[in-house]
């Protein structure tokens, strides 16, 4: 039997002085545990209906009860050789959100440190919403069960990664994709200098196991809870923005549709491109091309004809050449209407032509080619015409 | 092919020696027990029985035991461990084998051969090559389905090892290793090899698994010792071979003496490339090998040439060598294997196992530095029935011209023994640091069989591991083996980029940092592929060398100016000491040389950084006496060189070691000895134990060098032996005077 749990104030008997309030849960195994009631504000953002704003991400990895996570480690390195000293869980329980950081005190109680986080995941079904975490958090967590001979009792059902997400909503319009730059930028989260910048994160730790003070590791608890917190609040600001609720950014719309569409969820990705289409910005021809390509594939031909037709009146450059083809398609073969047809395929030649900095030689030619045949075929249908009337 | 012999004696130089090795039968053996798949697709393959070396490697390993096979080159090793391994996974889906070979380019050509007997098996056996070539998105699977990894010791280093709990079910069902050229791992390779293998079995012991080992070598004197060496465990080793050989005929040749006083002969390069063009021009399929990159380009050119003043195909001879890009050298190989060219000329890079077909013809461009690398270049050359020749063109350095001399050295030696020091502290210590990493240390754990407390001792002070519940963990946020090169002191190479057409610069091959001085300085004439270029621009940050194809009839040679530093003296012996010095070198002049005629053209200076390492030395402050001291400083310096280039000929075939592993220079005002010095280094970083060899060998040293001097049949000294100084000086006498002072004292 090992120590029974016991209350832990600033001291502790095998000397490690200054860890915040929390208890031993197993021997060199640190629980704290937190709750914020909810709605609370982290930030610019209102954490509230969680599990909600869980459903809607569903195609992204997210089933049933979220467990936020995220580790603090030794590196960033990877491999064998990175070991995690700092589990922050987060998850919601009725009316709260509950946090939960579970330290390892010395890297000796690491088997016991895991038993200790997995007792801590509200079940033995999650679903894992990270930062980075299919690529860093949980392979570290793998490896470490491991090195420790631990088979893993949790089933992870599910696992969204949000920073897949931000890349494709956000990647440039944010200086780079971490986590501290997006919860400036766009959670507007300001911490207290009590933060430790995650580069100093694992010589803290290291300065930690030589001398036992854990005061100066008070930063790094904190940094973890905003960590988790911003996690929270991110993935509810991305719901919100797929549910089409946060209209804040047309272009942000527009790539939210753009994702719904990458999961062939089209009637979402229709509804947030047809609130963009509506506005009167560069983004909504954008918008409008997505839904007449929507159309088109659904054989809808004449609104798909007159959406392109509104997209080619405002665009320009290299895309108005696949527009006008397109629109050259859809009167030849479908609306029949061959003067139309042969109209927009020399304009589309013309622009072509004009364009032709804009493309490689060999796709140019080919290009083009294909646009000359075009007319040729259509010249020949409509002499037949003529000919017929 | 006799008759291109015959054409070769009638050539103005002299050849020395003709040995020939009568035709050897094939010695046959009833199949061990084997599935009968197994025995259906090798008979597919053509193979109706086995030899009676490959039968009795079959059984050893099928009993568990760790094998080597040290047989000639082409006698079919390979399937000696294909054979069990599959046979193992027949039986067992889940067993698992790695196999590891020293290039990439070898485990490619491996693949292949494995890749055909699992086919016309029609077994499930799936196999795959992990290198840094494999695409990421294919590895996870590739981990966890493949029954064979195919892979080299630095991806084994970078790649499995540091993340092994991402390969766990190869190491939970390792039961083959298959380690191919085991005489590759010899010196400072071999030592990081032999640390690698230490990790890998501390890894297979945590998951429960113990490994046999399978082994190929090539002859060497101690296959057995270094297999042992590197495995630190009890090794079966094979060494008859049933294989049979048609007949092999051996030539030495040394190049006519164009200058009676100088001793100067004609340059072995016209020579070789003469032998090689006739060959060619005979449809004899040839390989020729030198000793450096520069040379491997003046040969191509050279017979290049002399085969179109013939009217004939250039385009039949191609280069081959380190600098060129993986799918240049991928090029060359399916064109030798096809035909398409029928001579290749190659640095030692070929010396290796790859799959290029039989030759009829090898052409050595010069002693290749051991008797073990000589037999293997020569074995290049042979067919099971038909006559098959090699050819030894002897250069003007000392040891060329003392074995043209003396050829009987070449028969009655033994091949080198292969040495390996895995306990030399500089690298051991940095494969205990990542076997740290992928495993946390017990106290009291050993690595190998070495030891290691002190070391983990001094880590846990440093920080970089954490002591704790007696155990040490990893703590430094640093992934180690990355930092790690295996290879040589550095892996870091020199881009060399085309800029004739401005507009579109393209990459053209690459210089490993240690030539880069020498070969690539600003203004030097770079050769590759048969063209030459100019250095316009060194950039050392980018580590980019920008060159372009000029026309010019000379090459470049540059001169290093060398010091040493002792830091800390370990032992002294009356004039001699040994212990670590700080040896920095930098490229003072270079020479512009006349192709052909090779006379010196003019020279130009070059402004580079100083290059530094820390290393292991001996050192002796030479005895001189008065007659020295009435000497002009010419005279001694030159009679000190005449000193250093004998001994930098010599000592390598006591020292066990090729040239380029020891670096020997001498000092006519050393300002550590306060007087002329002669310094032997070893050529690594931290040492390899080369220089303490010659330490204890020191009086053996002197001997030979003298013994050397005296076999020279020139009158002042030339560069068979005391090296081209000049003929003002006689440097011969001189350097014999120097050499008589100091066996006196």
């Amino acid at each position: 039997m090992g120590p029974l749990p016991q209350k832990s104030e600033t001291k502790k008997s095998d000397g490690i002085e200054g860890l915040p309030e929390g208890t031993w849960v197993h021997e060199g195994v640190y629980l704290i545990t937190k709750t914020f009631p909810l709605p609370y504000r982290h930030g610019d953002v209102l954490l509230e209906k969680i599990s909600q704003s869980a459903l809607t991400l569903e195609p992204w990895g997210v089933k049933g009860i979220p467990v936020f996570l995220d580790l603090e480690t030794t590196g960033l390195a990877g491999g064998s050789g990175t070991y995690a000293f700092l589990a922050g869980l987060a998850y919601p329980s009725g009316t709260h959100l509950v946090a939960k950081q579970i330290f390892l005190a010395t890297p000796a109680s690491e088997k016991l440190w895991l038993k200790a986080l997995f007792e801590n995941f509200p079940g033995n079904r999650v679903s894992l919403v990270t930062y980075n975490g299919k690529a860093f958090d949980w392979p570290i967590i793998q490896t470490r069960s491991i090195l420790n001979r631990k088979t893993l009792p949790v089933d992870v059902f599910g696992h969204l990664d949000l920073l897949q997400l931000v890349r494709y909503l956000w990647k440039g319009k944010l200086e780079n994709c971490r986590l501290a730059t997006v919860e400036t930028q766009l959670l507007k989260v300001k911490r207290t200098i009590v933060d430790a910048p995650g580069w100093l994160v694992p010589k803290h730790y290291a300065d930690f196991l030589k001398t036992g003070n854990a005061r100066p590791l008070q930063g790094v608890f904190y940094h973890n809870l905003m960590d988790i917190l911003s996690l929270v609040a991110l993935k509810l600001k991305i719901a919100k923005l797929m549910r089409g609720l946060e209209l804040v950014d047309p272009e942000d719309t527009l790539k939210a549709g753009e994702l719904w569409a990458s999961k062939k969820k089209m009637k979402e990705a229709e509804k947030l491109w047809k609130t963009v289409a509506s506005y009167d910005c560069p983004w909504s021809y954008k918008a409008k091309l997505k839904l007449a390509y929507e159309e088109k594939r659904r054989q809808n031909y004449e609104e798909a004809a007159s959406l392109f037709e509104e997209c080619a009146a405002a665009i320009k450059g290299p895309i108005l050449v696949d527009v006008l083809i397109e629109l050259a398609k859809i009167n030849e073969h479908h609306i029949k209407d061959f003067p139309k047809a042969f109209k927009f395929t020399k304009s589309a030649l013309v622009i072509l032509d004009r364009a032709r900095p804009f493309y490689e030689y060999d796709s140019w030619k080919k290009l083009r080619f294909s646009i000359v045949h075009r007319l040729k075929r259509l010249t020949g249908k409509l002499n037949r015409q003529k000919g017929i009337i | 092919m006799d008759s291109f012999l015959e054409w070769v004696k009638t050539l103005n130089g002299k050849v020395c020696s003709l040995r020939e090795f009568p035709a050897q039968g094939a010695a046959w053996n009833e199949w061990p027990k084997l599935d009968e798949k197994l025995i259906k697709a090798l008979e597919k393959q053509g193979i109706q029985r086995l030899y009676s070396h490959q039968v009795e490697a079959i059984k050893m390993i099928q009993e568990g035991k760790n094998v080597v096979l040290a047989t000639p080159t082409a006698s079919g090793k390979s399937l000696c461990y294909n054979i069990p391994v599959l046979e193992a996974i027949m039986k067992d889906q889940n067993a698992r084998a790695l196999f590891i070979f020293p290039t990439k380019a070898l485990s490619q050509d491996q693949m292949a051969g494995l890749h055909q007997l699992i086919n016309s098996s029609g077994i499930d056996v799936k196999t795959f090559t992990y290198d840094g070539d494999t695409p990421v998105a294919a590895r996870q699977k590739l981990r966890a389905a493949g029954h064979i990894v195919i892979t080299n010791p630095d991806m084994l280093n970078t790649g499995i090892l540091p993340h092994h709990t991402k390969w766990i079910k190869l190491f939970e069902n390792l039961k083959y290793v298959v380690i191919d050229e085991l005489h590759i791992y010899k010196g400072v390779f071999g030592s990081h090899v032999a640390n690698l293998i230490r990790r890998l079995k501390r890894i297979c012991s945590f998951y429960g698994t113990k490994p046999t080992f399978i082994g190929s070598s090539a002859t060497i004197s101690n296959p057995k010792e270094l297999a042992e060496l590197l495995l630190e465990e009890p090794v079966h080793i094979i060494t008859r071979s049933g294989a049979p050989r048609g007949p092999r005929k051996f030539l030495l040749y040394n190049p006519p003496v164009v200058n009676e006083q100088l001793g100067i002969r004609k340059s072995s390069l016209n020579e070789t490339a003469k032998i090689a063009a006739e060959a060619a021009a005979n449809n004899i399929s040839t390989i020729v090998f030198t000793r450096s990159r520069v040379n491997v380009e003046l040969l191509v050119t050279y017979i290049r040439r002399n085969l179109i003043s013939r009217g004939l195909e250039p385009h039949k001879v191609e280069g081959y060598r380190g600098g060129y890009l993986p799918s240049e050298r991928r090029e060359i190989e399916r064109k030798l294997r096809e035909g398409e060219i029928s001579c290749v000329v190659s640095t030692n890079a070929l010396e290796l196992g790859i799959d290029i077909g039989y030759l009829k013809l090898a052409i050595l461009h010069g002693y290749p530095g051991s008797i073990a690398s000589m037999w293997q270049q020569i074995g290049r050359a042979g067919r099971s029935k038909e006559l098959s020749a090699a050819i030894m063109v002897a250069s003007s350095f000392a040891l060329d011209q003392f074995l043209a001399a003396r050829p009987e050295y070449l028969f009655g030696a033994s091949p080198e023994r292969a040495r390996i020091n895995a306990d030399n502290l500089y690298i051991l210590a940095n494969h205990v640091k990542c076997s740290a990493f992928e495993l946390a240390f017990h106290h009291g754990e050993t690595f190998g069989n070495k030891d290691i407390s002190e070391i983990l001792e001094y880590l846990s002070q440093k920080g970089t591991l954490h002591k704790a519940g007696e155990r040490y963990f990893w703590q430094e946020d640093s992934f180690p083996a990355e930092s790690l090169s295996l290879r040589s002191a550095t892996s870091e190479n020199f881009v060399i980029i085309d800029i004739t057409e401005t507009a579109k610069p393209v990459v053209i091959g690459e210089v490993d940092r240690p030539s880069a001085p020498m070969l690539i300085h600003p203004e030097a004439i770079y050769f590759h592929g048969g063209k030459t270029y100019q250095v316009m621009q060194l950039d050392y940050d980018g580590m980019r060398c920008y060159v372009r194809q000029v026309d010019v009839d000379y090459y470049t040679d540059a001169d290093m100016a060398v010091r040493f530093q002792p830091i800390d003296i370990l032992e002294e012996k009356g004039n001699w000491g040994f212990g670590e010095v700080l040896l920095a070198s930098r490229p003072t002049i270079y020479k512009k040389i006349k192709l052909h005629t090779h006379e010196n053209l003019g020279y130009g200076h070059i402004h580079l950084p100083e290059e530094q390492m820390h290393t292991t030395a001996c050192w002796f402050k030479v005895q001189t006496g008065i007659v020295w001291e009435g000497w002009d400083e010419n005279r001694q310096s030159s009679a000190l060189t005449g000193l250093a280039n004998l001994m930098r000929s010599t000592a390598p075939l006591f020292l066990m070691c090729a040239r380029h592993d020891i670096i020997v220079h001498g000092l006519v005002r050393d300002p550590f000895i306060e007087g002329p010095a002669v310094y032997i280094a070893d050529n690594y970083p931290g040492g390899i134990g080369l220089a303490e060899g010659a330490f204890e060998l020191r009086d053996k040293l002197l001997l030979s060098a003298r013994e050397a001097l005296s076999s020279c049949k020139c009158e002042k000294g030339c560069p068979g032996c005391v090296g081209p100084i000049g003929a003002q000086i006689n440097a011969k006498r001189d350097t014999a005077f120097l050499l008589d002072t100091i066996l006196a004292h």
